[in-house]
């Protein structure tokens, strides 16, 4: 267990075998990690304990599959991903960029919303979560909020690096095209943020 | 090198994810391109923005904050 707790702190973590206790430590090390993932990911704290439930789940059900040749949470965030991607096909939240979201009301009188509250997060945790698309957002929450190597997200989501390198950015740009549109004076006039939301909400 | 090739090699010179000699060549382009170089300037701050929701601290149902992780 020294050894895997040394590997994990490293990055370069080993594989805990198929010994349900091993795997029982290791999933509730990794909670934490999983739950602020599905967090950016949904939006949604309550959402994102569903996800990071059923992330846990499936990782132990299918332990025996795990062989090591990527990391512990390389593994665990590809099936959070998935899992989150799945949600959001079933209920039809799939949307065409800078189409909002049914819900995107509801925002405002939500728990989420008084976590961001404060300088312009409202408004960028506001437009990833109901004006991106679900892939792009997945992209965008892997490399830049839970800053996964390029290589890392390859694994996750089970393309190349050179696909990653495309979807990336051409995530980041449809962003700064959302900000743009929007009128945010952070990014157009290279200017503090003033406003205090997100304009037409 | 193109606008067209230096555009597309944005993102990953913003994460230091191109080699050494093409990220001299970007970098040189970006030094001369006016035009590439605001499309470098605005994606750089949309990158920084995004990368500010890191400092959320999301709570867990059971009241526990849950921070982010150091970049790695």
């Amino acid at each position: 267990m020294k050894e895997l707790a040394r590997a994990q702190e490293t990055g370069t973590e080993a594989s805990p075998g198929t010994g349900s206790g091993s795997w029982d430590i290791v999933l509730q090390d990794n909670r934490d990690y999983v739950y602020r993932l599905a967090c950016h990911l949904s939006g949604n704290m309550h959402e994102a304990e569903d996800i990071t439930q059923e992330t846990l789940m499936k990782a132990f059900e299918h332990r025996a599959g795990f062989r090591g040749e990527a990391s512990v949470r390389t593994w665990l965030s590809r099936i959070a991903v998935n899992t989150y991607l799945a949600s959001r096909r079933k209920d039809g939240r799939v949307t065409a960029v800078g189409t909002r979201l049914e819900g995107a009301r509801d925002f405002l009188d939500s728990p989420e919303y008084l976590v961001v509250r404060g300088e312009f997060l409202q408004c960028i945790h506001y437009l990833l979560q109901y004006y991106c698309r679900p892939s792009d957002r997945a992209i965008l929450v892997m490399r830049d909020i839970n800053g996964l190597k390029y290589q890392d997200i390859s694994e996750v989501l089970g393309i190349t690096l050179a696909a990653v390198k495309t979807r990336l950015h051409r995530a980041r740009r449809a962003f700064r095209d959302l900000l743009i549109r929007e009128g945010c004076v952070a990014l157009v006039n290279g200017g503090r943020c003033v406003c205090e939301g997100v304009r037409d909400l | 090198m193109t606008c067209v090739e230096v555009r597309r090699l944005l993102s990953a010179y913003i994460d230091s994810e191109v080699d050494e000699t093409t990220r001299q060549a970007v970098a040189e382009h970006l030094e001369q391109c006016d035009s590439c170089r605001r499309e470098f300037q605005t994606l750089l701050k949309t990158v920084k923005m995004i990368r500010s929701l890191r400092q959320v601290p999301w709570s867990s149902p059971g009241g526990r904050t849950v921070r982010a992780e150091k970049d790695k």
